[in-house]
């Protein structure tokens, strides 16, 4: 009779320890699901990042992280505000240069109005102005 | 009782009887029945405590074991249902912030900046709300540019890189693939086009598709002409041509 409590003994800790394991993995794979639901707000840069991108002269990244890095609870520093002000001004600059060399004078105006507004916001950084003009070989003066 | 020797009155757990001092017969069988019953007792009682504690043992693991069933079949449901759980968390969080994500939409449009559309509606999971399924095809069109715009600016502005021929063919077939989409956007959602081109929409996706044949001049090498003429040419011109001025 103890011999056969001991057996069922023993397959009762086998099944508790697998339900358990298949009880975990479930919740585990739930959250986790629910998590991959809502993936973006969770994307949060810091100030490191922006300076590192911008310390490079990327500007096209700095532009893409700017963007990614769009939800609308984040707080953001005023160093990452001027980072992203540059990012702005570089991606309107890119459109300005495309608009110019296409002869289309219609947008033109909204991307003069775009640069000034993201130069004035670029703050500390506003040296990377003249770069981005220099690298898309621009001429605000003109 | 009474003594059966001289009939005095004694007890029961009286060995000799305290008048005559002969033996009492009684208190000796009583003694013995009382030692057999005390014993029978105690056999019945441990056999009681044994089938009890058996009961128990087996009792417990099986109920715990139930319980984890019912627990398995919970997980179950919670997973079956989690992505639902998850959108339906999602949506409302975008709900309650749904006039600041309309204003920065409408901003996007009107500063035409389709790259940043095209992130704003992915890193907010904007997809998920049918209050703004109208922007749909335009965000379509905004993510094709993009990568037209990251692929373009990323070559033409910081990297020395000498491309082989392989890889600007692929380049080049995965940036006709994005031409053809912001260029035919309307054939491919054809079956609702009350919804998705409304005035809005249909203003920003000129602007997009402009500003696609601007930055095709600007960073591809294309000539006004051809820029103007991309749209109407197959898939297969697009490739020889894109091919040629990308690979100078």
């Amino acid at each position: 009779m103890m011999q056969r409590i001991s057996i069922v003994k023993m397959i009762s800790g086998v099944l508790t320890i697998l339900l358990t394991i298949t009880f975990l993995l479930m919740v585990i794979t739930g959250i986790s699901e629910i998590l991959d639901s809502f993936n973006s707000p969770s994307y949060g840069l810091e100030e490191e990042d922006y300076l590192s991108v911008l310390q490079q002269e990327d500007y096209t990244t700095l532009y893409s992280m700017t963007c990614r890095d769009c939800t609308l609870d984040a707080k953001r520093s005023t160093v990452i505000e001027s980072c992203q002000a540059v990012a702005h001004y570089y991606h309107a600059a890119t459109l300005y240069k495309s608009y110019l060399l296409s002869q289309d004078s219609i947008y033109l105006p909204r991307q003069i109005r775009q640069m000034e507004q993201y130069a004035v916001r670029s703050g500390t950084y506003s040296n990377h102005i003249e770069k981005i003009n220099q690298l898309l070989e621009l001429d605000p003066t003109a | 009782m009474k003594c059966p020797h001289c009939g005095a009155q004694i007890g029961l757990e009286d060995n000799y009887c305290p008048f005559c001092g002969q033996v009492n017969t009684f208190a000796k069988k009583h003694q013995e029945d009382m030692k057999h019953y005390q014993q029978e007792f105690q056999r019945t009682q441990s056999a009681v405590y044994q089938q009890t504690q058996k009961a128990v043992h087996l009792t417990i693991p099986i109920v715990f074991l139930l319980l984890l069933l019912i627990l398995n079949i919970a997980a179950f449901i919670f997973v079956s249902n989690s992505w639902k759980i998850g959108t339906s968390i999602e949506k409302k969080h975008i709900h309650s912030q749904l006039p600041e994500h309309q204003k920065h939409i409408t901003q996007l449009i009107e500063n035409g900046d389709f790259c940043g559309l095209s992130y704003y509606f992915s890193f907010n999971s904007l997809y998920y709300a049918d209050e703004l399924d109208t922007y749909t095809a335009l965000v379509n069109a905004s993510d094709s540019f993009r990568s037209i715009y990251e692929l373009l600016l990323d070559n033409s502005s910081y990297y020395d890189y000498a491309f082989s021929d392989e890889e600007i063919s692929q380049t080049v077939s995965s940036m006709v693939r994005n031409l053809d989409t912001i260029f035919n956007i309307e054939r491919e959602y054809s079956y609702q086009k009350e919804l998705y081109f409304t005035d809005e929409t249909t203003t920003a996706l000129a602007d997009l598709q402009n500003q696609t044949k601007s930055i095709l001049v600007a960073y591809a090498g294309l000539t006004l002409e051809e820029a103007a003429s991309l749209p109407d040419l197959s898939s297969k011109k697009q490739q020889e041509l894109l091919e040629r001025r990308l690979g100078q």
